[in-house]
């Protein structure tokens, strides 16, 4: 059984189509790479799967184990497991990051019946996962993302993954903005997020993330649709020949 | 008997049994020639008080004796003194001096002469001024901290009829000195009720006041309430002005800086449901150089409800290095919900910094769609957001069980578990 099974998604933004016909299957366990242009639909896809609002789909189908995602609404989503590491997360003030949190996990409890974490726990559980991506465990009692550095904000995204425990993550551009020591850092953590039970869509421009975060495979996603799939080696292949040669493939 | 007819009975009443009766005689006369505040004066444009012509005062309505337990609850702490007034009269066996006399002067201002306004801003003051039946003058000497918060509640007791009470206060602050001072005004009953309190408060140098007016009345509650505050040099004045229920609230408060170095900060947050009306109007008067004013007021406004938002700063030819912030922020939840804000700002100086801004909108998509997008229901995040805009004014509340007491009134209003 796929974990995602996305057939002939289309979607549109203020009447302009966007996703044109893409289809895309993933398995638990897998790690898979989305590259392709600017503005070829990569965050509109990741919009699209965690149900934000303004996007309308036209047509075509997504199933997650087995049942309509699209029929959710965005907070159910997350909690059936789907997480998305924003490529801009936004600053939420006057928020802290440890309410935020607090509330997030215990409302995914509450969803699988499970009991909420009482603040020790809780704690615990925060500085466990914090340690995961090396952030200073200050950023906790901070408002979310608020004058956060553009890496740290990236480093707060796989944090939050971690504490979600999601089935399917879905990193849009995660290495943008990362120096490079924070690159071996969040991918390091990435890397112990990968799990039998999870799988995880990395959505990057560049090669050098795939050589921390190794995908199975790598999708080329162009004008709205994935044109190419293929292993890691795809990677090397777009890193040299770019993507203006896909437009003679495509047919 | 309705709004009018009262006025001339307590008038009668009061002019020879208590006070200085000339002064409440010129006070009635000004008010006979000004009549109430409208929507000619600028000032109170979109200040409705028609709810007084719905007042029914009964005659024989007797002043009910409260008991302490029908008041626990709003106390914020029985350590901190505490003066209670029972429907316009003090109540000395539910207040709470301990030891204050120790540190200050107290007297009830019935008895006293009180310094008489230059000028009436506006009826509503002419009229407390003539019929207030009492209130506290406070004395604080030089190098004076008090030890604890003086809570000041102002119960009104009835039972379908309307009450109408006025309370007038004066606290002058000695020099080095400090005190902090919570206001709360309750209904318990039914009826309709309107108070007004005038306080005039006198700061000495290097002296500060902290002063928390928490307003969370009944439906059927209307609420007028001035404060004027004379700064001396170096002083400091923090006012808390934290709406969150009643039916009509309006709050003036007029600040002069007498003196260079003064702070001076105005904090408010109002939630206006139904048909709620809040105004708040302030006026800073900056006459010395180098003095600081902030003046930060947040909103949610959700049914019908109306809220008003006016602070005027004036910066005097003297007063240079002057720095004046303010800002105004509002949530609307409703499409029919109303503000009206408006800064006004008047700089004769010419070294001076200034801002202000106003906004108002609907909670950020973005935010609320980053919190659903971790397991959040729209409806949880909402209240999330909600109480974070509110906590950006409370959380600079600095006497704990007064902010997390409000923070409790918040999250119960806006649905946080
Ligand atoms: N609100 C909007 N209104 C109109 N067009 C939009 C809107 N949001 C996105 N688009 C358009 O949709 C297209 C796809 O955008 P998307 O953000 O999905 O691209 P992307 O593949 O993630 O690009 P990048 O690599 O630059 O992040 C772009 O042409 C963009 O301009
Ligand atoms: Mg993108």
């Amino acid at each position: 059984m796929a974990l995602l099974k996305i057939s002939n998604l289309h979607a549109e933004i203020d009447g302009k189509p966007i996703l044109k016909g893409l289809d895309l299957m993933i398995n638990k366990g897998e790690v898979h790479a989305i590259m392709g242009p600017n503005g070829s639909g990569k965050s509109t896809l990741a919009a699209v799967l965690t149900g934000r609002e303004g996007y309308t789909v036209t047509d075509g189908s997504v199933e997650f184990n087995d049942s309509d995602l699209l029929a959710l609404s965005a907070d159910e989503r997350a909690k059936a497991g789907i997480f998305l590491a924003f490529q801009y997360p936004v600053e939420v003030p006057g928020v802290s990051n440890a309410n935020f949190m607090k509330a997030a996990v215990n409302e995914a409890r509450k969803y699988r019946g499970q009991e909420t974490l009482d603040a020790f726990d809780f704690i615990q559980l925060m500085k466990e996962k914090a340690a995961l991506v090396e952030m200073d465990s200050s950023f906790l009692s901070r408002s979310v993302n608020e004058g956060f550095s553009g890496g740290e904000k990236k480093k707060n995204e796989i944090f939050q993954m971690a504490m979600l425990e999601p089935s399917l993550a879905i990193l849009d551009e995660t290495d943008s903005g990362l120096d490079i020591d924070a690159l071996r850092i969040v991918s390091n953590g990435v890397n112990k997020l990968r799990a039998s039970d999870r799988a995880i869509v990395v959505i990057t421009h560049y090669q050098r993330l795939l050589d921390y975060i190794v995908p199975d495979f790598v999708h080329v996603l162009y004008k709205g649709k994935i044109v190419l799939s293929g292993t890691k080696e795809l990677a090397l292949i777009l890193e040299e020949k770019g993507y203006e040669w896909l437009e003679g493939e495509q047919s | 008997m309705n709004f009018a007819q009262k006025i001339e009975k307590e008038f009668n009443l009061i002019i020879g049994s208590s006070g200085d009766p000339e002064a409440r005689s010129v006070a009635m006369s000004i008010f006979k020639k000004i009549g109430l505040p409208g929507k000619k004066i600028e000032e109170w444009k979109y200040t409705n008080i028609n709810f007084l012509n719905d007042f029914e005062f009964d005659d024989n309505e007797k002043i009910n004796k409260v008991l302490f337990s029908e008041i626990e609850h709003l106390i914020i702490s029985k350590d901190f003194y505490r003066m209670v007034f029972v429907n316009g009269q003090f109540d000395k066996s539910l207040s709470f001096l301990d030891n204050m006399d120790e540190h200050i002067k107290l007297y009830q201002a019935s008895q006293r002469t009180f310094h008489n306004y230059n000028h009436y801003p506006n009826g509503f003051i002419a009229l407390n001024e003539s019929l207030f039946s009492e209130g506290s003058f406070i004395d604080i000497p030089d190098n004076t901290i008090l030890d604890k918060p003086l809570q000041i509640l102002y119960i009104i007791k009835n039972s379908e009829n309307s009450v109408f009470t006025n309370y007038k206060n004066q606290v002058s602050i000695g020099k080095h000195s400090k005190i902090d001072v919570i206001e709360t005004v309750r209904t318990i009953g039914n009826g309709s009720t309107f108070t007004t309190i005038a306080s005039n408060f006198k700061l000495g140098e290097s002296s500060t006041l902290n002063y928390y007016n928490f307003q969370s009345d009944s439906s059927k509650a209307n609420y007028y309430g001035y404060r004027s505050i004379d700064q001396s040099a170096k002083s400091n004045f923090n006012d808390f002005t934290i709406s969150i229920a009643s039916n009509f609230i309006r709050n003036d408060v007029f600040v002069n800086l007498l003196g260079e170095h003064c702070e001076t900060s105005l904090s408010g947050f109002y939630y206006t449901l139904n048909d709620e009306f809040f105004d708040n109007h302030s006026l800073i008067k900056h006459a010395k150089p180098i003095c600081t004013s902030n003046e930060t007021y947040h909103g949610i406004l959700d049914g019908a409800s109306t809220a008003v938002f006016n602070g005027k700063i004036i910066v005097e030819p003297d007063a240079q290095k002057t720095q004046a912030y303010q800002s105004n922020r509002n949530i609307l939840l409703s499409d029919t919900a109303n503000i009206f804000t408006k800064p006004q700002l008047e700089i004769y100086a010419d070294d001076v910094k200034c801002s202000h801004g106003a906004t108002m909108g609907s909670l950020e998509k973005e935010h609320l769609f980053y919190l659903c997008s971790r397991g959040i229901t729209e409806k949880m995040a909402k209240s999330m957001l909600l109480m974070a805009f509110a906590n950006r004014i409370t959380d600079k509340i600095n006497i704990e069980p007064l902010r997390s007491n409000i923070e409790k009134w918040l999250s119960e209003k806006l649905e946080i578990e």
